[in-house]
């Protein structure tokens, strides 16, 4: 079911925020079962799911070309890691909303340009000025 | 009386870091390759939730991805026995009892050894170098 | 009762030692990678050999042409490495780095961990 739903939020349960400010959570053990993995999964379940991207985790949502999801482990090459950009755009695909912060990606240097597309530029305060749309607010 | 020769390692990593918490299992994992690449040989030294790595619970491979249901994801414990494999001798386990008990984390793959916090000390004497990565 | 204050540490002078410190929890978790940086920086103004290695979050320190911590490091002589697979995860080829650091791989590590004498420490 989730798998093949393609609009953020559906189901009954309630309207969520989630807010993320904390990535990078074990690459070999995680493969594809990380945080945005389990947001694409399961909001299906939920009338709407939204997504704000903190702090460090802002990198998530910030194209680029030299990150391969590999590593070489004795004789295997284990080429299933993460796909953080690829997952961010996947949440835009599926109509998710998402935020990133805006002072965190001026803190880290990033051009605003390089964000991945579709995503919402937001300034601190504001994200939490929307919190009341929400029935829930979620630090995952 | 002819004397034993005691094998030494050239890395003990002391891993008590809980997989899934930051990106340290893959660092361990990494710095244990790049040690093994260079003909060197490398110990785990599991404590805490590091134990879950090498539960034999998780068979070959991780749950089904509902995004990719015909992908390979090796388990964890997979990637450990590869390892140990395919370092013929030169890469090990160890799962820390105590911690292993603590954490209701008893049933590693059989590749793994069994050794109590008591030993650590010895553990940590058969090695040239030792890195404590905490997070217990 | 109050709390002592502990002598303060000698220089190395002929007991230079060669110290690999590894930093993985970077500036954006909190305080703390600031304190490790501290560490490495006050060995290397003692005169060991110095080289750090941040890795995961820790090279989120590295990012910025004027880091305090790095720039101290730098100035007492230690080598700053990041790691290039935590580096490319978090994108850092799209920001710019410290002039101090240079990128490096995990066999760099491997390398400097296996020298005989050398120190490793991880936070």
């Amino acid at each position: 079911m989730s798998s093949t739903t393609t609009a953020a939020g559906r189901g009954s349960g309630p309207p969520v925020l989630c807010v993320l400010d904390r990535a990078y959570r074990g690459a070999v053990e995680a493969q594809f079962f990380h945080a945005l993995y389990g947001l694409l999964d399961l909001h299906g379940q939920f009338q709407r799911v939204d997504v704000a991207l903190r702090g460090a985790a802002v990198t998530l949502a910030v194209e680029e070309d030299v990150y391969r999801p590999s590593v070489r482990l004795g004789t295997m090459t284990l080429d299933t890691l993460p796909d953080y950009r690829g997952s961010v755009r996947d949440l835009v695909a599926e109509d998710f909303t998402v935020f990133v912060d805006r002072d965190a990606v001026t803190a880290l240097g990033f051009d605003p340009q390089r964000l991945v597309a579709g995503t919402v530029l937001l300034d601190p305060a504001e994200l939490a000025l929307r919190w009341p749309e929400y029935d829930q607010v979620w630090f995952v | 009386m002819a004397r034993m020769e005691r094998r030494v390692w050239d890395l003990l990593l002391i891993l008590t870091a809980a997989p899934h918490s930051g990106d340290v299992v893959t660092s361990a994992l990494r710095l244990s390759q790049a040690v093994l690449d260079r003909g060197g040989s490398v110990r785990v030294w599991a404590c805490g939730y590091a134990n879950m790595m090498t539960q034999d619970t998780f068979g070959d491979t991780k749950l089904p991805n509902t995004r990719d249901p015909e992908g390979h994801y090796p388990s964890p414990s997979a990637v450990v026995q590869r390892m140990i494999a395919d370092g013929d001798g030169r890469f090990g386990w160890i799962a820390c009892t105590a911690c292993s008990e603590e954490r209701g984390a008893v049933h590693h793959v059989p590749q793994v050894r069994h050794r109590s916090p008591l030993r650590l000390a010895t553990t940590i004497a058969g090695a040239r170098q030792t890195l404590y990565l905490g997070g217990a | 009762m109050e709390a002592q204050t502990a002598a303060t540490g000698t220089t190395a002078g002929a007991g230079a030692a060669s110290y690999f410190l590894v930093e993985s929890k970077g500036n954006w978790a909190g305080p703390n990678a600031a304190a490790f940086l501290a560490d490495a920086a006050a060995l290397a103004e003692a005169g060991h050999r110095v080289r750090v290695f941040l890795v995961e979050d820790g090279v989120l320190s590295a990012v910025g042409t004027d880091v305090p911590e790095i720039r101290r490091l730098a100035e007492a002589g230690a080598e700053i490495l990041v790691d290039d697979f935590s580096a490319a995860q978090r994108a850092l080829s799209a920001t710019t780095l410290s002039p101090h650091v240079r990128i490096a791989g995990m066999d760099l590590a491997a390398a400097a961990l296996t020298e005989d004498g050398c120190r490793g420490v991880w936070h």
